[in-house]
């Protein structure tokens, strides 16, 4: 039997599903395989009762997403956070920090039955195997997961800032045009993707484990006003991560 | 009182969770409701008080599938809040960027979405198996709208190289000589696929409706234009909001005109309105289609995309011609930021700015206000599915009656057919 591979996504942009989508061949090629199920972009059948891994992307808005997250955790035996709404709560984490002003009403003329609960990680509500990291994510790090799920060779993940990634690539650092990139702080193995760009870096790997937090307020601060500072800090949702010694590690057990 | 209750819990093959629940008593359809099953995200507010550069990062994160046409019309939005006007080649670029867009967004809906409901393939990739020649087009033409997004955004989903004025960093020049020697290759496998399409056979269907989109005297338009209906409507960005309210159904604020008409925006809309300034391959096979323009079957959404798919195609060798003098710039200047002096300077100052695009799915809207510190006092963001969703709904009601005398599932397949025509963005709706 072949191992049945779930895709999943609650309340989120699905752009995690479709940088997988755009694997295009190689992703076809993962059907040799796995059986691959109710991944809704493309098929259209109520999914089985058991799975052997399955990816979680989005984040938990509505009662419904936290149901189907509880559910999905009982059937499958590995499950990924997949994406940054899953490991740390997205874009639409940044609500939980200005409760104040993001009321559902100011949107909504009149918000009738509108579920707006916190957003957090996935893993505050039901315990996860794994990350694949990113916003979006690298099409490559999914497949890496898979095949070392399917060949049993759980690897772990490295974490490297960013800096390096970017440095070794021969980007202009940021920073070094006053640029209030949090680069240094963050987790690598995106490639530098948005430094290649030009784009500070935003954090959406999370921040390291063993980050002199001081240090790197103090850089950052020189550069821009310390509200800015934590609204960067806030664009994904990592702003709760810092400060504090233990950063959950995307290392699979 | 015969009722029959039609529920379909998950639509599956759009974009996002959504259902539909339709009553039929004694023949009459008494109600037909698209149900949105995706949680509120809240970006309008989330903005407020961030940086205006932030608009178009975060927005973007409405839609994995369409994030170009977020960034896009964020950016757009607050250049005009701002006074910016943009230089030729930078509108260029950033007009290349939006034929990526529709290319890879029509390419993936018509072939991978939607194709399988006219043979009755559960899963899309037996298409793979039975048509290999089409699936192999089809990708290389998404593909080829992919790189393009690569080339110029330097990342296919949420680019990251544009900024209010311009580029934070220049194209990848190398890839898009690549792509522009490679591009008649991908016309044809684009004008083949459209023509497949043409050939189809489209369930029957007939409601006349008002289209609204984006038009220019002379070119068909998608990075610019003003509003335009089929009903006479003619508005500019700015005055939108006041031609139109909005009513919140589950999630959505969904969108009537004043009148309180519904609109279709998209693919469709677009051709029954700017026909005329398709490019000529387009046009020779809306042509050998011999569909009657405008034509009010909703179904021929899907034929219109692969049209369009075809149009961008056409448009980006043009564009390409014109960017010859970016590349040669690039080549005589070999240091890094060559697209530097192309950008527009810009001074920080209070303002209101409004912006709108032809999305793949339709008309896209944003506003912007921003205070004399460059931050976010108030954001608003209209996307096409939530302009269609009412008239969605319209249609399903004209629809259901027709569907009585089928089977349980073949009805279900019908009615997810006419949904998944319009290519409903759920995620975008839900923002």
């Amino acid at each position: 039997m072949r191992p049945k591979l779930g895709i999943i996504s609650l309340t989120c942009c699905e752009g995690c599903e479709f940088a997988i989508l755009d694997l295009g061949k190689r992703f076809l090629k993962l059907h040799k395989y796995f059986d691959l199920i109710d991944f809704h972009l493309i098929e259209d059948k109520e999914g089985p009762k058991k799975f052997d891994l399955v990816f979680v992307e989005g984040s938990q808005v509505t009662s419904e997403d936290i149901e189907t997250l509880k559910r999905i955790r009982k059937k499958t035996k590995f499950l990924y956070a997949l994406g940054v709404c899953a490991t740390e709560g997205g874009v639409q984490k940044i609500k939980n920090y200005h409760q104040e002003v993001v009321d559902p009403k100011f949107v909504y003329k009149k918000p009738q039955k509108l579920s707006n609960t916190k957003v957090l990680p996935l893993e505050n509500y039901v315990k996860i195997d794994g990350k694949v990291l990113g916003c979006p994510i690298d099409g490559e790090d999914f497949l890496r997961v898979c095949y070392e799920i399917l060949a049993k060779n759980y690897s772990v993940n490295l974490e490297r800032p960013v800096c390096y990634e970017c440095q070794i690539r021969k980007y202009k650092c940021l920073l070094s045009e006053d640029k209030p990139c949090l680069g240094s702080a963050s987790v690598g193995g995106c490639k530098a993707i948005c430094l290649s760009g030009g784009l500070p870096c935003l954090a959406c790997r999370g921040v390291l484990r063993d980050l002199n937090f001081e240090n790197f307020k103090k850089a950052i601060l020189d550069r821009v006003p310390e509200e800015r500072f934590w609204q960067l800090l806030e664009t994904y949702g990592v702003k709760d991560r810092v400060g504090k010694s233990k950063v959950q590690n995307p290392n699979v057990k | 009182m015969k009722k029959l209750t039609i529920k379909i819990n998950h639509v599956d093959k759009i974009e996002g969770h959504a259902g539909f629940v339709g009553d039929i008593i004694n023949g009459d359809v008494a109600k037909a409701k698209f149900e949105v099953q995706i949680g509120i995200r809240l970006f309008e507010r989330i903005l407020l008080g961030r940086n205006f550069e932030d608009a178009a990062i975060i927005t973007a994160r409405v839609c994995g599938v369409c994030p170009v046409v977020h960034y896009l019309t964020a950016l757009k939005a607050i250049e005009d809040a701002l006074g910016i006007k943009l230089k030729k080649e930078i509108i260029i670029l950033r007009k290349l960027l939006m034929l990526g867009q529709i290319i890879q967004s029509h390419s993936l809906h018509t072939y991978f979405m939607s194709l399988g409901d006219f043979f009755g393939l559960k899963n899309n990739l037996d298409l793979a198996k039975k048509f290999p020649k089409w699936t192999n087009d089809a990708l290389a033409v998404r593909d080829f709208g992919n790189e393009l997004i690569f080339a110029i955004g330097r990342r296919s989903i949420h680019p990251v190289a544009l900024r209010v004025g311009g580029f934070r960093r220049e194209p990848d020049i190398k890839k898009l000589q690549k792509l522009s020697q490679e591009i008649d290759e991908i016309i044809t496998c684009a004008k083949n696929l459209s023509l497949f399409f043409s050939k189809l056979k489209y369930p029957k269907f007939f409601r006349q409706t008002e289209f609204i989109a984006l038009t220019q005297p002379k070119e068909y338009a998608i990075y610019d234009g003003q509003l335009i209906s089929s009903g006479g409507l003619r508005v500019a960005a700015r005055n939108f909001e006041k031609m139109i309210y909005e009513s919140q159904v589950d999630e959505v604020n969904r969108i009537k005109g004043k009148d309180n008409q519904t609109f279709m925006a998209g693919a469709l809309a677009r051709i029954n309105i700017n026909h005329k300034k398709l490019n000529s391959s387009a046009k020779s096979i809306l042509k050998k289609s011999k569909i009657t323009l405008p034509s009010y079957n909703t179904f021929y959404n899907i034929f219109a995309q692969t049209v369009e798919i075809v149009h961008c195609l056409e448009e980006a060798k043009k564009l390409f011609a014109g960017c010859l003098t970016l590349f040669a710039v690039a080549k005589k200047n070999r240091q890094d930021n060559f697209l530097e002096k192309f950008n527009t300077k810009y001074k920080i100052k209070a303002g209101k700015g409004f912006a709108q695009i032809e999305a793949p799915r339709g008309t896209l809207y944003h506003t912007y206000q921003i205070d004399k510190n460059g931050k976010i006092t108030w954001a608003n963001i209209i996307t096409p599915t939530a302009i269609f969703i009412n008239n969605l709904e319209e249609d399903l009601k004209i629809y259901l009656p027709n569907l009585k005398k089928l089977s349980s599932a073949e009805r279900e397949r019908k009615i997810k057919m006419l949904i998944r025509a319009y290519d409903p963005c759920i995620t975008c709706s839900v923002h």
